[in-house]
């Protein structure tokens, strides 16, 4: 029953959110563990480890770490922005000393489709909605982010989690 | 705040039936708040838009800050106030599917169970704010209020707007420096029949809310105030948002609460009673070791990575201080150098999450934070955003090392990285 965000709603509510500044998660008392529960039954027996602060990040931060035999780890993390009903989903490969990794499409692990699909589903259900990668690196302009400052504010950054990435 | 409706049809024609009527019901972003707010149970809030609590507050910003200062006021916790508003929206839109005749086909899912406020009473009997301009005598009680809330929220800061009498006071409507200084705040000295006080000056039309956040924020900046912490041998952690205050009997109930609240998650995931035992042990160790235990596991850290933080190698000024030279920014057009990831400089940021700021995470007090962070920058794990971008690291300590604005201890530290300021670490995430 709901609607899909276009590109430019998404965009409109982002200026909303920070029209007044930028939003502080701990002032306006976001919930930490948001979905928690709801996510540890899509993905039993694995659990969620909850990453999520509000120090320059709108947004929940899980993850779920799978280990393999062939020395390599997978993270997969999941974003649910408090800006607007978006979460964004990706794998992170590491090695086994876990000081390298980068990101992949899904593993061939044995529960890790399975997981991805019943996240899916139970996000849709909530009327959350997958930001499409290609809007992940829209600029937005007018916005000035802590750590990014005015230069190379994005939609990801605005929705989800700030960083410096400043050349 | 977010309500689906799943509707299970019995025929084709119940469905089709379904079909016309939901759409007009229940649409998103279009639940008639307003409608549900003319009941007395939030009588006092105008709202417009259901949407994400954000934007609900927003909305109520723009339209009555009274509304939210009262729903505010009388519970003291915003997450109280969007069960209120989620307990609400749910019995409209049960109300409106009885209306219908849907009822008994239609199951409401809410993001989490709705549960009616224990104290629905105390709102509703409480009369109806007056619309329009505030009078002088509402103004100086919603200050009043304001004080009365610094004084739970942050009774240091609470402690030097005693000592030093700093008193709220409204800019004139009329001061042709209103609309010049609008968006600074700042204390001004000033002198009346009884002495000298400080003014607190915020502009006419500010919420509750905003006044607190905002003579939190000037306090916690004011270097005077960092002078009057050292004077008075204070030694505190910041302030604890909507929690109660570290030290407290009030916030060592509600860390208590918190951990009963983990334990029975964990019995919820299927943790048998010895896994929730061997952690309840493992809290109570690590209170007991508090930064001992924490000092131990970093120096072994260290000492794993196979390389000793600068700070705790040195023992005397280190090198980060024996060569002082010219800063950069005395040659014109010099172009500042990327920094490199081998022992970059703590960025100036740092200090926002160490001097109390307001609405950031602090180190706890005692901590060698750089030690900390340099361990973390070194021995972390890198995270990657989804387009591939390298945004910083993640390390994971077994005892706190931080607190969060929600009073919450935090056992991991990110590290964010820039090249042109270097590196900052954050206190973050729960156990």
């Amino acid at each position: 029953m709901t609607t899909p965000l276009t590109k430019d709603e998404l965009k409109k509510s982002v200026d909303a959110a920070f029209e007044r500044g930028i939003p502080n998660g701990w002032i306006l008392g976001w919930e930490e563990s948001r979905f928690q529960a709801q996510i540890n039954r899509c993905i039993r027996p694995h659990t969620v480890e909850n990453w999520t602060s509000f120090d320059y990040a709108f947004c929940n931060n899980y993850e779920v770490i799978f280990r393999t035999n062939d020395r390599i780890s997978y993270s997969l993390t999941i974003l649910i922005s408090f800006i607007s009903d978006v979460y964004c989903m990706h794998w992170t490969a590491y090695s086994a000393d876990g000081r390298s990794g980068r990101v992949v499409p899904t593993p061939e692990i044995a529960t890790a489709m399975t997981i991805e699909k019943n996240l899916r589903l139970m996000l849709d259900e909530l009327g959350i909605q997958e930001i499409p990668d290609e809007w992940l690196s829209e600029p937005v302009t007018g916005i000035s982010l802590e750590l990014s400052g005015e230069r190379n504010v994005t939609l990801a950054k605005c929705l989800f989690r700030d960083y410096d990435d400043s050349d | 705040m977010k309500i689906s409706v799943s509707i299970k049809p019995k025929n084709e024609s119940e469905r089709d039936h379904l079909e016309k009527t939901i759409p007009d019901l229940i649409k998103k972003h279009t639940l008639p708040i307003r409608e549900l707010l003319s009941d007395s149970l939030l009588r006092s809030v105008h709202c417009t838009r259901s949407e994400d609590f954000h934007k609900q507050y927003k909305i109520l910003d723009d339209e009555d800050h009274a509304g939210l200062d009262h729903l505010a006021n009388t519970y003291t916790s915003i997450p109280t106030f969007v069960g209120l508003m989620r307990h609400a929206a749910s019995a409209w839109t049960l109300a409106k599917l009885k209306e219908k005749g849907l009822i008994g086909t239609a199951k409401i899912k809410e993001s989490e169970p709705a549960t009616p406020p224990s104290n629905i009473e105390q709102i509703s009997s409480e009369p109806e704010e007056e619309s329009g301009e505030q009078t002088d005598e509402s103004a100086k009680t919603a200050d009043e209020r304001v004080i009365e809330r610094l004084e739970r929220i942050d009774p240091v800061a609470y402690q030097f707007v005693q000592e030093k009498d700093i008193r709220l006071i409204s800019r004139p409507k009329w001061s042709w420096a209103f609309e010049w200084m609008r968006s600074t705040f700042d204390l001004e000295e000033r002198t009346d029949s009884f002495g000298t006080y400080f003014a607190f000056l915020y502009s006419p039309g500010l919420s509750e809310y905003q006044k607190l956040t905002y003579l939190i924020g000037v306090i916690r900046r004011d270097p005077a105030f960092h002078k009057w912490l050292e004077a008075q041998k204070i030694d505190e952690r910041g302030p604890s948002g909507i929690s109660p205050a570290p030290g407290t009997p009030e916030y060592r109930d509600y860390q208590e609460q918190l951990k009963e609240q983990s334990y029975a998650l964990m019995a919820e995931l299927g943790a048998t009673p010895e896994e929730i035992a061997a952690r309840r042990r493992g809290e109570a160790a690590n209170e007991w070791l508090g930064q001992q235990g924490l000092l131990i596991e970093v120096l072994q850290a260290a000492g794993a990575a196979r390389q000793v933080s600068p700070s705790a190698r040195r023992g005397t000024p280190g090198r980060w201080a024996a060569k002082p030279s010219a800063g950069p920014g005395r040659n014109p057009g010099y172009v500042p150098k990327r920094l490199s990831g081998r022992n970059p400089p703590i960025s100036p940021r740092q200090k926002l999450h160490t001097d109390g700021t307001a609405g950031k995470s602090q180190f706890k007090p005692g901590i060698d934070v750089e030690g900390i962070v340099r361990l973390a920058w070194e021995a972390g794990r890198p995270i990657i955003d989804k387009n591939g971008r390298f945004i910083g690291k993640k390390y994971s300590f077994s005892a706190p090392v931080g607190t969060s604005p929600s009073g919450v201890d935090q056992y991991h530290v990110f590290v964010h990285w820039s090249e042109k300021s270097g590196i900052h670490g954050v206190p973050t995430s729960r156990p």
